[in-house]
């Protein structure tokens, strides 16, 4: 997931900022991911991991390379829409005659003002990710809803109650992500 | 170049596919003035304030600023505050915090103590020092503008840059507003260019108005001059309402409404002319026996605005103090003539 923003965040901003002509193609890429079922991912990038595995190493971690594509859609929106939201142009044009340089725009004004979509965008993917089973049941690793599912054939109560807990903190999650409500301002009743 | 100019834009030039937005725009302001850029929408005013500002490349020319090329120097470089039409303070921030965004940037950098006090003046002079912690959604439109002008000035920019900065807010707080931003301007002695489409804001503070047309430089000149001297009809039509008032040009004077008044350098020489005439050149005067009926009267306050229709049938607009208007209403009968003031003709048809 971090791998993920890392990678989406400034290039969202800057194509949002700079190359507004490949928005269009930009967002038909990100949301690619949701058009192809995860089967058929599963089935195109399967000898890559098999080669992997082989070659580098078993663990789950590398996963994160085919969640990374899985859960790109959703970050993206919740980007795009925050960066929909504020007017950013103006706003790196501001930082800029005030002496800020290009990563100061992304990293000091730009992400600070998106944070909510940031933040929304991996509290859901984190969720996306909490309830995956087909792709890491499929590729043979054992995450923690693989092992739910190995769990469920021969202990049912336990599998109910993990299965119970996981969703719970799923819940957690998703209750706190931001709403829109911001502190209650003071308002002036001087217009100037 | 005058030894007192400061900033010059020597015929700038910019293309937007088949739009020429400046065409060989020039440009001197001398130090501490405050300089506005006037025009309809589209004739290249906030083209050569970004130009100026860094954030619009250009296809031919030079800026210079204080004795130095800056044309290829980026942005965040150039040392220039600039206050935009949109609402720009930087939402996550406090306005204390935007005051000093710029100060604790590597090109501007000051110390923290030296800040804190940089911004606690800027915010004094705006008349907002109460408001340094309140975040930009916590301020209404004229409060959000003031700070962005004390963030622009923080910096002690080499020239402030204001890209229509009052078009957002509503009329009383947009006059109130620029004249407070004259004060500042004065006060601080910053050299200034000022974008607008509003002519009244453009005549009322600045020192000299450019009127803009095509990406040119139609004429730049002090606010009366431009008003009762234009040298264009592009300028006399756009700056200031006129009557169009046609009439037989010779000798440098024109013949209209039974006046014959000097015509303006630029104008046309001989033939039938068409006089700009001011509102308030024209002069009406209560008569039974008079050439002319007021077809509506509207009381502006101060000022009393007549709409005339002549017994030939034409239609002028005159505008004259209201203690002279008394008793002059829709229907009257009045006496037309013209005030003893130059006025410009344009070629007729």
């Amino acid at each position: 997931m971090s791998l993920i923003l890392f990678l989406i965040v400034p290039t969202a901003i800057w194509v949002h900022l700079k190359l507004p002509l490949l928005r269009r193609p930009f967002e038909l890429l990100c949301l690619l991911p949701l058009a192809i079922p995860a089967i058929v991912i599963v089935v195109g990038i399967a000898p890559l991991y098999r080669w992997i595995s082989i070659h580098l190493t078993e663990s789950p971690i590398t996963l994160s390379g085919v969640y990374s594509m899985l859960i790109l859609p959703y970050t993206y929106r919740s980007l795009s829409a925050a960066l929909d939201a504020v007017d950013i142009h103006t706003l790196a044009e501001a930082a800029r005659t005030l002496g800020a340089n290009t990563s100061r725009v992304i990293f000091g004004i730009i992400m600070p003002t998106i944070k909510t979509g940031i933040v929304n965008g991996s509290f859901i993917a984190i969720a996306l990710v909490m309830g995956e089973f087909t792709i890491s049941n499929i590729l043979n690793y054992k995450t923690f809803q693989v092992v739910i599912a190995q769990i469920g054939r021969t202990n049912g109560n336990v599998a109910v109650a993990v299965s119970l807990a996981s969703i719970l903190f799923v819940l957690v999650i998703l209750l706190a992500i931001p709403t829109k409500k911001r502190r209650s301002a003071v308002l002036d009743v001087d217009l100037v | 170049m005058s030894s007192s100019t400061y900033v010059q834009l020597v015929d700038l030039a910019k293309h937007f596919g088949k739009v020429r937005a400046l065409d060989g725009l020039s440009l001197d302001i001398a130090q501490g003035e405050l300089v506005a850029l006037l025009g309809p929408s589209g004739c290249g005013k906030t083209t050569a304030l970004r130009a100026l500002a860094g954030l619009q490349e250009l296809d031919r020319g030079q800026l210079i600023v204080d004795g130095k090329d800056v044309t290829f120097q980026s942005a965040s470089k150039r040392g220039m505050g600039m206050v935009f039409q949109a609402y720009s303070l930087f939402p996550h921030m406090t306005a204390r915090e935007n005051v000093e965004y710029g100060l604790k940037l590597k090109t501007h950098r000051t110390a923290g103590d030296k800040r804190k006090a940089r911004s606690a003046e800027l915010l004094e002079l705006v008349g907002l020092s109460t408001h340094a912690n309140h975040y930009p959604h916590q301020l209404s439109g004229g409060q959000q503008q003031r700070i962005a002008l004390a963030r622009a000035l923080a910096i002690s920019p080499k020239v402030l840059l204001l890209d229509e900065p009052l078009s957002a807010l509503d009329a009383k707080v947009r006059t109130q507003l620029r004249e407070e931003i004259r004060r500042i301007q004065m006060e601080l002695g910053t050299t200034t260019l000022f974008v607008t489409h509003d002519q009244e804001e453009a005549l009322s503070i600045a020192d000299r108005v450019g009127v803009m047309r095509n990406g040119q430089l139609e004429q730049i000149a002090a606010p009366s001059e431009l008003y009762d001297r234009p040298k264009t009809s592009f300028v006399a039509e756009f700056v200031g309402l006129t009557n169009p008032i046609s009439g037989k040009v010779s000798g440098g004077s024109i013949e209209i409404l039974g006046s014959v008044v000097k015509t303006l350098p630029g104008s046309v020489t001989s033939g039938t002319g068409i006089a700009l005439v001011r509102p308030e050149s024209i002069d009406v005067v209560a008569s039974k026996s008079g050439n002319a009926k007021v077809a509506a009267a509207s009381f502006l306050g101060a000022s009393c605005r007549l709409n005339i229709t002549m017994n030939d049938g034409a239609k002028v607009t005159a505008q004259l103090p209201s203690s002279d208007a008394a008793g002059i209403g829709a229907g009257a009968t009045v006496s037309v003539s013209l005030l003893d003031m130059p006025v410009f003709v344009k070629a007729a048809g």
